[in-house]
């Protein structure tokens, strides 16, 4: 029987589709169809997926859209019948997307006209305007729109769509239908219509339509399809149900025929850097690269040049030479307009990054492999990641949408996913669910996972024996399907995709959120698969916490020419005092310090590429330090290891010592030893690394290391995985980290003026960081009206707090509020009240921040917040409380200390005068709790109580169920270990904002510890 | 006036307790049977915390010793009639807002009764001597005082005539009745605890800060209090309206603001026990120009989703040509399941001597006299149940002939055939429905369920 599916919907159709991309192809490749194609609602989001699949599987893939047509004309089926028709099937998508709102797609059928060619279109399904005709008996409409159509796309381009789910009035649309091709003379073609593989994937289908219209399943009966039937039905019922109309199941087969497309698979041509004439981009970079050498490198420069030329041969032969320059015009960009950038990631690894000024890491010095980067071998395209001064990100974005017009550069999209909390939530209210319930049970999950929930232990410790009734065993079961389902589209962090021709043509293109950014329909993953090139331009809070804090030093220190030697800046890391460090400040890093002892660049390099999962679930940690402390020989499973491993002592520690022991040991290119690592980073490639396991074992044996070694080296780089940094990004990470370090140190108060500044920000909440500062003696002024700008600011050698601070008071509120007041000062509420026209409860917060403490003098908060009634009512002109009947004025009690510090502590999320712990003191003093600043002078094993505010919560997955919290007194930071029995005994005060714990101290290698046993919440 | 208030506090607490002694002084919650969710917590527990329509889960974790007990709401109904029925023999006016709180006016009694201790005296008596119940009974100038007096009485309390503020005074402001949350926030920051303190502040300033349709609250608080008695109670009306800071032309943020009133006229609801029948959204534009539009809520219900639903389609209906300055949400509601309301069956004597004009008559009178709303009319919850029928089917399992009354009739054309699967989640329903012409020319339409009945749905000549 010869059918070929051409309507089907996979779950990239955002909450109308089941089946991913790959599963509707396995299922057309069950019914022998030799093609299929993918018709989402309004996108391409699965296109590459869907291509790569039917690619691998030997079948057709057709590139088609259902698309969304505006003022009520319905769906329309479009499929791309040659590359023409792919680049107008984008256009219409673009076009369609930046008519309506954001995620929602409305196309003006007079669109259609300019952009039908190499299109095929079908009718569409019972939401298209001629079966709405057609159910309304309007026949004469059926026939004008079919006409019409007919004449935009052509008589043999466009179909009569036919469907049969068993739905009412299925017969009698399809038979009208029949009349209708009869009498305009139009083919007519079955479809399938499918949103999901099984009948039984249908109340999964249901689910998802609540969710996307937020209703309850009781309340969505309107919208729920209303039986099983849009199932993938084999070309044997399909033969059936279309009995009748034999034709238009066999005009399946002409349509696939019909319908050849390939994909725009990259890299991309990129807009030219204007050169100069005669003057190729190969040329233009190698003349740049060779000239700042010459500057640069002042010895070995033989083996610069060598290594430069290699670098450039290989960048020329992949074509990137552009890609190169236009990183490099942009880096220039943001020198010129000093806003403080740096690249990161396997890019730093290029010499020609370096001499462009991408990185500030010396490659040959630093022992860094070009080939992590790029190599003959790799078959995608590499990305170069840099990091700009966050505040200052979008003026680069800008500039590039400037510079190369923003039809030809967009961003990358996220699509965003289900995972356990949103899939738990979201199937919940779809079965009725309280939000309170759900809430409750959300907070505890253990896993992010969606597909763990079935299992979920969190749940069941809350739920109890309700985990086995049959209606949470239903919402657990079906939250674990929607694991991975995309929710909606977001935005790329960074990635932007950059075009010499329109990228309307290749990728459709829909608007973000955020006003002027638009994102192409492709997430980072299907760019990688289309080897499109994407240039990461990523905001750092840290790089603008550092160019603040340079700001405010005079003279202003040059951060490039620091030497990473100063011996007071590793002597601080080394005493812990690491809060607002990038990178080091973390609890685990607090504990890695003592034993560590970082005294050189070297070692910062190493330390931030320690705590990751790699190194972790590697168990290669330990060994390192044990090695480092001279606790333990360094030795080496083979001496061929050893110009490999030798600078992290015998571990692997880098995914460049991945390449240099696969060269070393097996022989391997360079390039063959980074595709050896990129397969044990993506562990589904299970051929792909057993051929390298024997070339690996094979190379090894012929160089004379025996075959149990060879396995054991082999099963320390599967283990190590790909869940580490590389090298480059390590180093040029380690730069930023002694940046802030060294001006912590030489400069604290304006350093934490910088952190201040750029929160959130880090491991820490704001208010750890002033504490912090406030313990190393760091004054603070209170946020005044008078004096506080937006953010904090440097005024007689203490920090000023901003504006920022007062909760609720957003960007635009203080830009009029500094705006107003350089026009004249405030002089009263009502004053205020009247120019700013702020809400009731944004003046509280300002009242109780003590911001206007100074507007009156002689008056208590609660007396101006009595008042600010009466300064709402005053009308404009008359003076603060000259309304006010004297004998009316309420006689209110002034806030008590301990009051005014809870109110201001509320309206600001920060205190100044004491730690938010101070609100407990009696409690705390009542349970005789220890400081945390006293436990160092405490013995291992010692029982203690500690007490203090919940800073952060973890549960890193290498840790196997263990928790952490880190605990905050007013005299410091203690890191609390929660083991899992424990935990499961105290899983709500785990949860709370202030807890006593109770456990024993563990002091193990310098770093302390406690290990809980009781939790108390306050 | 005189007002005397009687209360059984926490009645369904203290029913419980009278069937089963080994109760007392346990940590008693008692649990709504539909959900499972807290009716009411005895005074221990609610004083730390524990309120009504809290999850049970919620308690049991946060105060595991908790006795749970599945609540018998029928028994404390009948109790709470049986107390007003007893009040009712010392007067006959009584009014009653909640299960076991009853007002009533002590003025025709003050020549039967020696004084108003002698009056108290013997109601609580009565009162225990036929049901054994706790009850406390005040007499005071004022509903409020009276309310906050037997609250306090011990088991009875007599306050003078001038003496209200006196002893209110120490009192928290937790007394008030049903405040609204903005007024406690604000009296909370300006640090006023008590409602003896709230009194002090000055009743124009007062006014002015919280205006004046907050006032009586203030006036509550200084002993005085001018509501009525008022015996009959009807389903409230809740009115929230939003006037707005700057006039809005565009309606997303009209819709916002619109979701958030939504969501508090839910909570309010749910508070008060109430189900929405109906939704009216009014705006008012610049021009001061009103719009009015309403939708019945099917079923009635409380929940913030189906009703946010409801009220975001009003508001597109809505066509304001000038920007809106005020939305205003009003929901008329309705006993949570018709709790406490009266089917009145009108004509069942002579059915055959009325009209559906008199019936029609008869009801518009109804709602002059009792208000538009107080008179509903009963939904039937199911639709007419299908009729088995007897079908003969062909091997495809298509319907080729059927008897109905006992006659067989050959199916002539089959026009269309549909399947319908739903409500999986619930019971489910699986059917096929095919729509047939037969012999005598009927156009049938019947459809086959899951076990392979058939059934009849409808037949039109």
């Amino acid at each position: 029987m010869p059918y070929i599916e051409l309507h089907s919907h996979s779950y990239y159709s955002l909450l109308d589709g089941v089946p991913t991309p790959e599963e509707l192809v396995k299922q057309a490749v069950k019914w022998e169809m030799p093609a299929i194609a993918l018709t989402d609602h309004n996108g391409l989001y699965g296109i590459p997926r869907f291509w790569e699949a039917s690619q691998k599987a030997g079948i057709k893939a057709i590139i088609g859209c259902e698309i969304t047509l505006d003022n009520k004309c319905g769906h329309l089926t479009l499929l791309a019948e040659n590359q023409i028709g792919y680049s107008n099937l984008c256009r219409l998508i673009t076009l369609s997307h930046h008519k309506g709102k954001k995620g929602e797609a409305l196309l003006q059928e007079s669109t259609l006209i300019e952009n039908s060619a190499g299109l095929i279109a079908l009718s569409g399904c019972r939401k298209s305007s001629i079966v709405q005709a057609l159910i309304s008996r309007d026949y004469q409409t059926a026939i004008h729109t079919a006409s019409r159509y007919s004449e935009i796309f052509g008589q043999d381009c466009f179909f009569l769509e036919m469907q049969n789910h068993h739905e009412r009035n299925d017969y009698y649309i399809n038979e009208q239908i029949s009349n209708l091709s009869n009498k305009l003379r139009l083919p007519s073609v079955a479809t399938g219509n499918v949103h999901y593989l099984t009948s039984e994937d249908a109340p999964l289908h249901d689910i998802l339509t609540c969710i996307r219209y937020r209703l309850p399943l009781e309340h969505a009966i309107s919208y729920l399809r209303t039986n099983h039937e849009y199932y993938f039905h084999s070309p044997q019922q399909m033969e059936q149900l279309f009995n009748e109309y034999t034709q238009s199941t066999n005009n399946t087969l002409h349509i696939s025929e019909r319908c050849q497309v390939s994909l725009p698979f990259g890299p991309q041509a990129l807009p030219q850097i204007q050169l100069s004439a005669q003057m190729s981009a190969d040329d233009r970079l190698s003349k740049l690269c060779h000239t700042t050498l010459a500057q640069k490198i002042v010895s070995n420069k033989n083996k610069y040049i060598l290594t430069l030329n290699h670098e450039l041969r290989l960048i020329s032969e992949h074509n990137l030479a552009n890609y190169f320059l236009v990183v490099w015009d942009l880096i220039c960009f943001a020198r010129r307009n000093n806003i403080l950038c740096q690249g990161r990631g396997s890019a730093a690894n290029s010499l020609v990054a370096y001499l462009l000024g991408i990185t500030p890491i010396d490659p040959l010095s630093t022992g860094l492999v070009f080939e992590r980067f790029l190599s003959r071998e790799r078959s995608t395209t590499p990305d170069i990641d840099i990091d700009f001064a966050a505040d200052k990100r979008e003026k680069v974005i800008q500039y590039i949408y400037n510079k190369y017009g923003p039809e030809q550069v967009s961003m990358a999209c996220t699509i965003v996913t289900f995972r356990a909390r949103s899939a738990l939530r979201d199937v919940g209210l779809a079965l009725g669910f309280e939000k309170d319930t759900l809430q409750n049970a959300t907070t505890v999950l253990d896993d992010r996972s969606a597909s763990s929930l079935p299992e979920s232990e969190g749940i069941r410790a809350i739920i109890k024996e309700d985990f086995h009734s049959p209606r949470w065993q239903e919402l657990l079961r079906m939250a674990a399907l929607l694991e991975g389902f995309p929710r909606h589209l977001g935005i790329h962090n960074g990635g932007m995709i950059l075009s010499k021709q329109k990228l309307a043509n290749h990728i459709p293109i829909e608007p973000a959120s955020m006003q002027e950014r638009t994102v192409v329909q492709w997430d980072k993953d299907s760019l990688e698969l289309m080897n499109w090139i994407k240039l990461d331009v990523l905001g750092l809070r840290m790089l603008s916490a550092i160019s603040d804090a340079c700001a405010l030093i005079n003279p202003s220190p040059e951060l490039d020419k620091l030497r990473f030697d100063d011996h007071d800046v590793f002597d601080m890391i080394c005493r812990g005092e690491t809060i607002g460090i990038f990178q080091i400040e973390s609890r685990a890093q607090a504990s890695l310090i003592p034993r560590f002892k970082p005294r050189s660049l070297a070692d910062l390099t190493i330390q931030v590429a320690l705590i990751r999962p790699g190194p972790l679930q590697s168990n290669m940690v330990h060994p390192y330090l044990l090695r480092r402390e001279g606790g333990k020989p360094i030795t080496y499973l083979h001496p061929l290891l050893k110009p490999a491993l030798k600078e992290t002592l015998g571990v692997i520690l880098f995914q460049e010592q991945v390449l240099k022991i696969a060269r070393d040991l097996a022989g391997f290119t360079p390039g063959e030893g980074d595709l050896l690592r990129r397969s044990l980073r993506h562990k589904h490639t299970k051929e792909q690394l057993k051929h390298f396991h024997t070339r690996f074992i094979d190379g090894a044996q012929s160089r004379g290391v025996c075959a149990i070694t060879a396995n054991q080296i082999f099963d320390q780089l599967k283990s190590f995985g790909g869940y580490s940094f590389s090298k480059a990004h390590a180093a040029a990470f380690a730069v930023i980290t002694y940046w802030s370090a060294w001006l912590r140190y030489h400069h604290p108060t304006e350093f934490f003026i910088g952190v201040l500044r750029n929160q959130p920000m880090g491991f820490y909440p704001e208010h750890v960081v002033i504490s912090d500062a406030r313990r190393i003696g760091i004054r603070f002024l209170p946020v005044d009206l008078r004096y506080s700008k937006a953010r904090s600011t440097l005024q007689s050698g203490k920090i000023r707090l901003g504006l920022k601070t007062i909760r609720g008071l957003g960007t635009e509120h203080i830009n009029l509020l500094l705006q107003q007041r350089k026009l004249a000062p405030f002089q009263s509420l009502p004053d205020l009240i009247q120019r700013m026209k702020f809400t009731r409860p944004l003046m509280e917060s300002i009242i109780l921040s003590g911001a206007l403490d100074y507007l009156h003098p002689r008056k208590h908060r609660r007396q101006i917040l009595w008042e600010l009634t009466d300064a709402y009512q005053t009308k404009p002109g008359l003076k603060d409380l000259e309304l006010t009947i004297p004998e009316e004025q309420a006689a209110l009690q002034p806030m008590t200390s301990e009051e005014e510090f809870t109110s201001q502590l509320h309206a600001t999320r920060v205190s100044i005068d004491h730690h938010p712990t101070y609100l407990y003191r009696n409690v705390l003093s009542h349970h005789k709790t220890t400081l945390a600043s006293q436990l160092h002078g405490m013995n291992n094993g010692q029982k203690v109580k500690v007490g203090g505010i919940v800073v952060t919560r973890q549960s890193p997955p290498t840790a196997n169920g263990i928790r952490f919290l880190a605990l905050e007194d007013k005299s410091g930071l203690i890191n609390v270990i929660i083991h899992t029995n424990t935990y499961n005994s105290y899983r709500i005060e785990y949860h709370s904002n202030f807890v006593i714990v109770e456990g024993n101290l563990q002091i193990k290698h310098g770093a302390l510890n406690l290990i809980a046993t009781h939790i108390i919440s306050l | 006036m005189r007002i005397l208030c009687m209360i059984l506090d926490q009645l369904p607490i203290e029913v419980e307790i009278q069937r089963n002694p080994q109760l007392a002084k346990k940590p008693l919650v008692l649990l709504r049977p539909c959900n499972q969710r807290v009716l009411m917590a005895a005074k221990s527990l609610h004083d730390i915390g524990i309120s009504p329509g809290e999850l049970r889960r919620n308690v049991e974790q946060r105060y595991p010793n908790a006795f749970f007990l599945t609540a018998t709401e029928s028994l404390y109904q009948k109790k709470h009639t049986k107390l007003k029925n007893i009040l009712g023999r010392f007067c006959a006016n009584i009014e009653s807002n909640a299960l076991g709180e009853f007002f009533t006016s002590t003025t025709m009694l003050s020549k039967i009764f020696k004084s108003e201790d002698d009056l108290s005296t013997k109601v609580v008596q009565q009162i225990v001597a036929e049901t054994q119940l706790p009850v406390t009974v005040a007499i005071a100038g004022n509903k409020f005082t009276a309310y906050c007096a037997s609250l306090q009485a011990n088991p009875t309390c007599i306050i003078p005539t001038g003496k209200e503020a006196d002893f209110l005074a120490s009192l928290p402001l937790t007394y008030l009745i049903n405040p609204p949350s903005e007024l406690l926030r604000r009296l909370n920051i300006f640090g006023i605890k008590t409602l003896g303190e709230f009194a002090q502040l000055p009743h124009g300033s007062v006014v002015r800060q919280f205006g004046p349709e907050l006032a009586h609250f203030h006036d509550m608080a200084c002993g005085n209090d001018n509501r009525i008695l008022n015996p009959f109670t009807y389903p409230p009306t809740i009115i929230l309206s939003k006037t707005l800071p700057d006039s809005l032309s565009n309606i997303q943020p009209a819709q916002n603001i619109l979701q958030k009133l939504t969501a508090h006229l839910s909570q309010r609801l749910k508070q008060s026990g109430y189900h929405a029948n109906t939704l009216t959204l009014s705006t008012t534009d610049e021009e001061e120009h009103s719009q009015h539009i309403s939708a019945s809520v099917k079923p009635p219900t409380s929940a913030d989703i189906p009703l946010q639903h409801i009220s975001s389609n009003l508001l597109s209906q809505l066509t304001n040509t000038s920007p809106i300055v005020k939305i205003e949400l009003k929901a008329y509601p309705l006993h949570e399941w018709h709790k406490n309301t009266h089917q009145i069956k009108l004509f069942e004597q002579h059915k055959n001597k009325y009209s559906k004009h008199h019936i029609q008559k008869t009801i518009h009178s109804l709602k002059q006299r009792f208000g538009e709303h107080a008179i509903q009319f009963a939904d039937t919850l199911d639709p007419p149940k299908p009729k088995k029928l007897q079908v003969h089917c062909d091997t495809t399992g298509t319907p080729n002939k059927l008897q109905i009354r006992k006659q067989t009739h050959v199916v002539k054309y089959i026009h269309q055939h549909w399947r319908v699967q739903s409500h999986w989640w619930g019971k489910p329903i699986e059917r096929d429905y095919y729509q047939v012409n037969i012999s005598d020319g009927r156009l049938i339409t019947l459809f086959c369920d899951h076990k392979k009945n058939w059934f009849l749905d409808r037949a039109i000549h």
